[in-house]
């Protein structure tokens, strides 16, 4: 019984070793990093910044109310802001600046603030703006 | 008197009115050449509502891919939405093979790739910010004495629009615009983050040999570039070219040693080629720098993972 367990081992063992040898198809195999894994790690401080904003921005309460009322799920946004090219990025987190910093809103934060939803809504294709063409 | 202030005045006026002149030129300090024009790509009509399929397939045949707008309808058009989304259309170039490049939202940038004789997809948008009316279009040329660009489309074969209207309605779309690349070839865009990124999203969707040529291409114009080498050893494993893979890993690693995600997969090529010892001197040093940064837990699990696999095997060889 020990020598066949044993036997049993051996024949695994020399089948693992063959398949080292011959290869496996490598980037298949987990513990690999891909391309994409490093460039994401990579991204500018610029970028990381943005981001930054934009994540603090969506993780206020008043925002996300706000949000969760027209139906946007805010770690949808967050994950969406996450995947936009740097440029858009910038575009958004410039955008936030208008955003009001507390809860009293007055007139022109308000506009603000209305503003930050349709540029959000927009990103997140929410309400699209390709319904209308022109030739 | 008068007469002398006049006319020494005069010319004076007529300088100034010229220098009024020569700052409403606005292309004149973005663009190279007098004029440029792309002769080589195909022009489709566009049917209602069309205008980003025909756009993309004069982008398309221009970079050796010819295609009908019928065809990309299918790919990039939602009939309810009446118009097309501008991922989807970078989606439609990387599914025939090219690279789609988004280029730095800047006039200059757009028009060097004119000069390179590369149409320039763009966005206009003719409506207001608030209210838009989008159109998709393809720059294929520029004339800087009538400051005025070149467009496939349109009414006729090409439109001229001045430049005043073409940066109005391109700015009111974010100034977006991306070229189709051929693989290897590369854009006068002289930034390796952006081409990377994007070769990258080309070989995400199974595109490896057309990414393979763009990153080889790649690593040329940039020797320096770590990305760029870690991005062709990568596809080089992929496509299971593996003394080729770790040639280029190796030089990840002399640009940069301190390259984790190299010093990871090349442990690991190592290892399951064999070389146990060579595949722990590649990844030690990762270990001690990893810490508990990104890539640490990919790390701590090739370095358990080639400890178990155990001795070196005879089959080992130095490269």
């Amino acid at each position: 019984m020990g020598m066949r367990l044993a036997m049993v081992r051996g024949i695994i063992g020399v089948s693992l070793a063959a398949l080292v040898a011959a290869g496996f198809p490598l980037s298949a195999r987990a513990g690999m990093i891909t391309t994409q894994a490093a460039i994401d790690a990579q991204g500018s401080p610029q970028r990381l910044a943005d981001l930054n904003r934009v994540e603090a921005t969506l993780a206020r309460a008043d925002v996300r109310a706000r949000l969760q009322a027209l139906g946007v799920n805010p770690t949808d946004a967050a994950a969406r802001a996450a995947t936009l090219p740097d440029t858009d990025l910038a575009r958004l987190a410039k955008g936030l600046d208008n955003v009001p910093a507390g809860g009293d809103a007055g007139l022109l934060e308000l506009v603000g603030f209305v503003f930050l939803v349709l540029l959000l809504l927009d990103y997140l294709d929410v309400v699209h703006v390709f319904t209308h063409h022109k030739h | 008197m008068i007469g002398a202030a006049a006319r020494n005045l005069a010319p004076g006026l007529l300088l100034l009115a010229l220098g009024g002149c020569s700052t409403d030129r606005l292309l004149e300090a973005a663009a190279a050449q007098p004029r440029a024009e792309i002769s080589g790509a195909p022009y489709f009509s566009e049917r209602d509502h069309q205008c980003g399929p025909a756009a993309l397939a004069t982008l398309l045949g221009a970079a050796g891919q010819p295609v009908t707008p019928d065809t990309l309808a299918h790919e990039v058009f939602i009939p309810g939405r009446k118009g097309s989304v501008q991922a989807e259309m970078l989606v439609a170039v990387r599914r025939h093979s090219l690279v789609a490049l988004t280029l730095a939202p800047t006039l200059p940038a757009l028009l060097k790739e004119i000069e390179q004789g590369r149409p320039v997809l763009v966005l206009q948008n003719f409506g207001l910010p608030a209210l838009p009316l989008w159109h998709y279009a393809v720059v294929v040329g520029y004339e800087r004495e009538r400051d005025t660009v070149l467009l496939s489309g349109g009414r006729g074969r090409q439109q001229r629009l001045a430049a005043r209207r073409f940066l109005g309605t391109w700015g009111r779309a974010g100034n977006w615009a991306f070229v189709a690349l051929r693989p290897g070839e590369l854009p006068a865009d002289m930034r390796a983050a952006p081409l990377l990124d994007a070769v990258a999203a080309l070989e995400a969707l199974g595109q490896r040999a057309s990414a393979a040529a763009s990153y080889q291409a790649a690593t040329r114009r940039w020797p320096s570039e770590s990305l760029a080498w870690f991005a062709l050893a990568n596809n080089q494993l992929a496509l299971g070219e593996t003394a080729a893979a770790e040639t280029a890993y190796r030089e990840v690693l002399r640009v940069q040693p301190d390259h984790l995600p190299a010093r990871n997969n090349l442990a690991l090529l190592l290892a399951h080629r064999g070389c146990i010892a060579a595949a722990t001197e590649a990844l030690a040093p990762a270990r001690v720098a990893a810490d508990d940064g990104p890539f640490a837990a990919e790390i701590a699990d090739s370095w358990r993972e080639i400890q178990a696999l155990g001795a070196e095997a005879p089959t080992c060889q130095a490269h």
